[in-house]
């Protein structure tokens, strides 16, 4: 019974509890709905009482008071306004508001932080006398002031909006009005900064355009290396920043880009321009470089330190303009600190400047591009001066400067070639200098567009093309750069590891890269090669076969078949060599006395033969030599068992290219042994064998020996100069003893010959590849050409068999197209050969415009 | 931070308030006395709505009124001729500014709360005091709708605002399939124009296209029409709206 009657009493309690929840509540609300009930009649006079609480807020907030303010009481007024209607009004009042302040507080403030001092800044008018510190102590008096307004103003503004935020949100959005801060940023731009400066009438200074002034000499200062307050310029750059001509805030009327941005770039192109001017005529190439790099630098560190980064691509236009590409041209041609002067002196940081600023003014570099060029051309055509110079005065000249390695391998050469030092031999070790000299040059542009240029393309190009100009420019490149090769090939790469010797043939073949008359390098080459094959001078035939594969790649494989054909000559020969020996054995009837006897069959076609012949003199008889008896039995022999194998061919001997071991007793030589084993050439062997017939102090004239043997007289001396004046290989006694071998000398055999080593190579004096006489030289360039002519006729046909109908014009091209890749054809020797080919009616000239030929099948 | 309402201060997170509505943000970080002392005063508001809006903040949604007794007001209730309770409007007050929840000032003779209607209660007596309880709660809970946008608004809580459009218009969905009281819609047609500034509010754009559901319903019946053209005659913007 008890508990019901307690539940009752409890919810007796509750329901009091919500009633008097009800009835507590405060009069404060009794007010309020008062209040509500007044607003309904009276807006007029609601608003003004909003206004106020508002208007004396935001006067608070202007003077710093606003921690007393309630933001949610604001904020509610504000709402209150704008839900009705009153939100341009309330706006249109702020705006007033604002205004007052800024023209009335904001604006004397700033003006009284002005000093005399700094107005003639900006007329540039020194009328005042003012030192530097004081200038620069009365600008940032300026600035900060003008700092401190804005930043307060900003914060002032954005406490504002914050308040005003129902209304940016309802009715600006809805009225398309600019917010409440654009506005006043904009009054403030036109109270603040575009106020004219009361003493200044006349010339209708304004705050803005004084700050400008400020700044600029503040930079100024800068530039000059005196210390500023870069925080302060960039609080007021900020605040250019920040402030915009119109109301739309679009990005390129921010006032630092319409008032401020144009005259810093004006005073620095005034600033620049005078110092560049001024450096040309101070520094030296080096400091000018380092110093426009110092202030490409500064500058990009002034736009984001102290200016807007904005500016950076402007400055830095003017920089290039102003500092780089008006001098470069000068700064790169100077005289004793210009590209020609560090290029010679190896300064790779200053090439490296001096590319860094070309590459930012001129993506193609001409300036740099030619000066490096000229100076290629020139260093190229001292070598070639160098090279053609020995050539032609033929005089020994011991002060040539050679490298290191020369002169090593001058050491290590056969002693006959020292003995008889003649200007053939210096001009060939000239054309071996002059290919190390370029390759010293090249290897040193190299570096230099490696380090300095990083590998620009442009410039890569350039160099190269200077390299293809001097090289070609000496007409004897080609033979030189095959000496070069055939010299290391025989002596050279001797104890060299294998990649050094790589390196060796690779740096040659870049060189030939850069000739353009690769045919007669070939005919150069293979001259070279079929010596030191036949003479198996070559130290390695790896070395020769990798050159070949390394060409091979280089320039082509049409350019090496022929060259790899003499090596597969070659090896065939020394088949048919074993073959023969076999042929003989089997013959039964070993003969000890017999000659043994190597063979190399050379195609004809493929071997430069007549070239190794040219020692012949026009006009002497070219009848073979006359070969003893027993020699030419085994010559018979083997001449019966090739043909026997190969019908139809023929068989030439060629003995000046061979070589014979002849083993010599000397009688009286010193020693347990008397016999010695000779290496000889062939000629020496016919020579030497004359002497088995004779007696033991008999002699005989040289014009004796050339008859009895019929040797050429060019290789007859030469012969006998190696078995007589040489002076470890004195085999034959010569009388009158004299350097030079004439046709009444008389010679017998030296018995008492004594040479320690048992083998003795007798080399023959000029047996090595040479630079060839004038004469050589013009024999050469007319076989080539009466080669080239062949190789035209050809190309022509088979351009013409193809088109059957051409123009003159197109012809030629296509003719040079095909043939670069060999040589550059002469135009003049081009037409020519259209000439000889209508002659011998393999064209016809067609009568039309324009001139046009007809192939005739 | 605190919120101070009329009944007391309320300790909530300042995080949660500052991330749901910007405006809070403002205060709070800012230079203002709400800064200084971490409070942010609402004690002119309605105890009732804070509460809903702070559980908002920390749920994304607000409980609606559950219980006569949490309403202050009373519908005065007419019976058509068959018997059948129906509302026509507020007949005793002409208040266009109806408090919309608790304590009315007015509060005593005619809205004294309604009993709860006893279980044990039949007969038509009964039924008619469960219409009524049924009424007085669907348009307390339109009204509750209405202020919480309100509240968004104000504050700038872009999803409270739609949260409410939406409950508000699932009611008054519901309110037509019933075929119920047109009337109770156009007791909110007055909140909502003195809380929206113009026709892009979403919460006048619904209310506009319900009036035009409603349109036929409140054109039969005689009252209904005369309460509407008063309505439509003393608020421009509803006539232009519509």
């Amino acid at each position: 019974m008890l508990q019901p009657q307690k539940s009752r009493e409890q919810s007796t309690v509750n329901t009091c509890l919500v009633s008097g929840r009800g009835s507590g509540a405060p009069s404060a609300l009794e007010r309020h709905r008062q209040a509500e009930h007044y607003d309904g009649r009276s807006d007029a006079v609601d608003f003004d009482e909003a206004w106020n609480i508002l208007r004396s807020s935001l006067h608070e907030i202007h003077s710093k008071n606003a921690s007393q303010l309630s933001f949610e009481e604001l904020y509610r007024h504000a709402y209150k306004l704008v839900l009705k209607k009153k939100g341009e009004l309330l706006y249109q009042k702020v705006k007033d508001f604002e205004e007052d302040w800024l023209a009335q507080t904001v604006q004397p403030q700033v003006l009284a932080s002005i000093s005399p001092t700094i107005l003639c800044l900006e007329t540039e008018a020194a009328t005042i006398a003012a030192t530097v510190n004081e200038k620069r102590a009365d600008g940032e008096k300026l600035l900060r002031s003008l700092k401190g307004a804005w930043e307060d103003h900003n914060l002032c503004m954005n406490m504002i909006t914050d308040v005003l935020m129902y209304m940016e949100r309802v009715y600006c959005k809805d009225f398309r009005k600019p917010s409440i801060f654009t506005a006043s940023m904009g009054q403030f731009r036109d109270c603040v900064l575009r106020s004219p400066i009361q003493s200044d009438h006349d010339r209708r200074t304004t705050i803005g355009k004084l700050v400008t002034a400020v700044i600029l000499y503040q930079i100024h200062m800068d530039r000059e290396g005196d210390i500023i307050d870069k925080a302060l310029l960039k609080s007021c750059v900020y605040m250019l920043e920040g402030l915009f001509e119109s109301e739309e805030e679009d990005e390129s009327t921010r006032l630092y880009l319409t008032s401020f941005e144009e005259d810093f770039l004006l005073a620095s192109r005034a600033f620049y321009s005078t110092e560049g001017s001024r450096l040309l005529l101070d520094a030296d190439a080096g400091t000018f470089c380092r110093h426009a790099r110092k202030r490409a630098d500064e500058e990009r560190d002034r736009c984001r330190s102290t200016l807007s980064p904005l500016t950076l691509p402007k400055i830095k236009a003017v920089i290039e303009e102003e500092l780089i590409r008006r001098h470069l041209g000068d700064v790169i041609a100077l005289e004793n600190s210009g590209v020609r002067y560090m290029l010679d002196n190896d300064l790779v940081d200053e090439l490296e400047m001096i590319y860094d600023l070309s590459a930012r003014v001129d993506s193609d570099k001409v300036e740099l591009r030619k000066a490096v060029q000229g100076r290629i051309k020139q260093l190229g055509t001292d070598v070639n001066h160098a090279a053609s110079n020995v050539g032609m005065s033929g005089v020994v000249k011991q002060a040539l400067p050679k490298p290191e390695i020369t002169n090593a391998e001058t050491g290590e050469t056969e002693p006959q070639v020292k003995a008889l030092d003649k200007p053939v031999n210096q001009q060939t070790a000239a054309a071996i200098q002059w290919v190390d000299d370029v390759l010293r040059l090249k290897q040193k542009y190299d570096l230099v567009l490696l380090q300095a240029f990083q590998g620009d393309q442009i410039l890569q190009t350039a160099i190269t093309r200077s390299f293809s100009d001097f090289i070609n420019e000496l007409d004897r490149s080609s033979e030189y750069l095959s000496l070069f090769f055939d010299d290391h090939m025989r002596k050279g790469i001797k104890g060299k590891t294998e990649n050094e010797v790589d390196v060796l043939i690779e740096q040659g073949i870049l060189l030939l890269g850069y000739i353009q008359d690769k045919d007669m390098f070939e005919r150069y080459y293979k001259k070279h090669l079929s010596k030191r094959l036949l003479m198996k001078r070559s130290i390695s035939m790896d070395a020769e076969r990798q050159m070949i594969s390394k060409m091979k790649l280089a320039v082509g494989n049409a350019f090496t078949t022929r060259i790899e054909k003499m090596f597969l000559d070659m090896n065939t020969s020394a088949d048919l060599t074993s073959s023969y020996k076999q042929y003989v054995n089997s013959l039964g009837d070993p003969d000890p006395r017999r000659v043994e006897l190597d063979v190399s069959v050379l195609t004809s076609t493929v071997w430069p033969v007549e070239t190794l012949m040219t020692s012949t003199k026009e006009g002497e008889s070219r009848s073979a030599c006359i070969f003893p008896a027993g020699i030419e039995r085994v010559k018979h022999g083997f001449q019966k068992f090739y043909l026997g194998k190969h019908s139809g061919r023929q068989l030439t001997w060629q003995a000046k290219l061979g070589t014979a071991e002849v083993r010599g007793f000397f009688p009286e030589c010193k020693g347990q042994k008397k016999t010695r084993d000779l290496t000889v050439s062939t000629h020496g062997m016919l020579i030497l064998l004359l002497f088995n017939d004779m007696g033991k102090d008999d002699t005989i004239t040289c014009e004796e020996i050339q008859a009895r043997t019929n040797i050429p007289m060019n290789d007859l001396f030469r012969n006998l100069q190696s078995l007589s004046v040489a002076p470890k290989t004195r085999i034959l006694r010569k009388t009158p003893m004299s350097k030079d071998v004439k046709l009444s000398d008389r010679f017998s055999f030296n018995e008492s010959y004594y040479n320690p080593a048992q083998k003795i190579k007798v080399l023959l004096v000029t047996s090595g590849n040479q630079v060839e006489g004038l004469e050589e030289r013009s024999e050469t360039e007319r076989k080539n050409d009466d080669e080239r002519q062949g190789v035209i006729d050809a190309a022509l046909v088979r351009i013409m068999k193809q088109r059957k109908e051409l123009a003159h014009q197109k012809l030629i091209a296509e003719v040079i197209g095909q043939l670069n890749t060999r040589f550059s054809p002469d135009i003049p020797m081009v037409k020519k050969r259209i000439e000889s080919l209508i002659e011998r009616e393999y064209l016809e000239r067609l009568e039309k415009e324009p001139a046009s030929y007809r192939y005739l099948a | 931070m605190t919120i101070k309402t009329s009944e007391g201060m309320i300790r909530v997170h300042k995080d949660v308030f500052c991330l749901t509505s910007p405006v809070i943000a403002k205060a709070m970080e800012g230079q203002f006395v709400e800064s200084q002392e971490d409070c942010f005063d609402l004690s002119h508001e309605d105890p009732e709505i804070i509460s809903r809006f702070v559980e908002f903040c920390y749920l994304s949604r607000y409980e609606t009124v559950e219980r006569v007794q949490q309403i202050g007001f009373d519908l005065s209730l007419t019976k058509d001729d068959d018997g059948i309770v129906q509302y026509i409007g507020p007949t005793a007050v002409q208040r266009p500014n109806l408090p919309i929840l608790s304590r009315s000032s007015e509060r005593g003779a005619s809205s004294r709360l309604p009993p709860r209607p006893s279980p044990t209660a039949r007969g038509p007596d009964a039924q008619e005091s469960a219409k009524k309880t049924a009424l007085i709660l669907n348009a307390a809970r339109l009204r509750l709708d209405v202020s919480m946008w309100a509240m968004g608004d104000l504050y700038d809580v872009q999803h409270l605002k739609s949260y409410a459009v939406g409950q508000l218009n699932t009611r008054l969905s519901a309110l037509w399939e019933q075929g119920n009281s047109p009337s109770l819609i156009l007791d909110i047609v007055q909140p909502v124009y003195e809380c929206t500034f113009s026709i892009n509010d979403d919460l006048r754009i619904m209310l506009v296209q319900s009036l035009r559901k409603f349109k036929r319903a409140i054109g039969r019946e005689p009252l209904l029409r005369s309460r509407f053209e008063a309505l439509t005659k003393s608020n421009n913007e509803l006539m232009t709206d519509l």
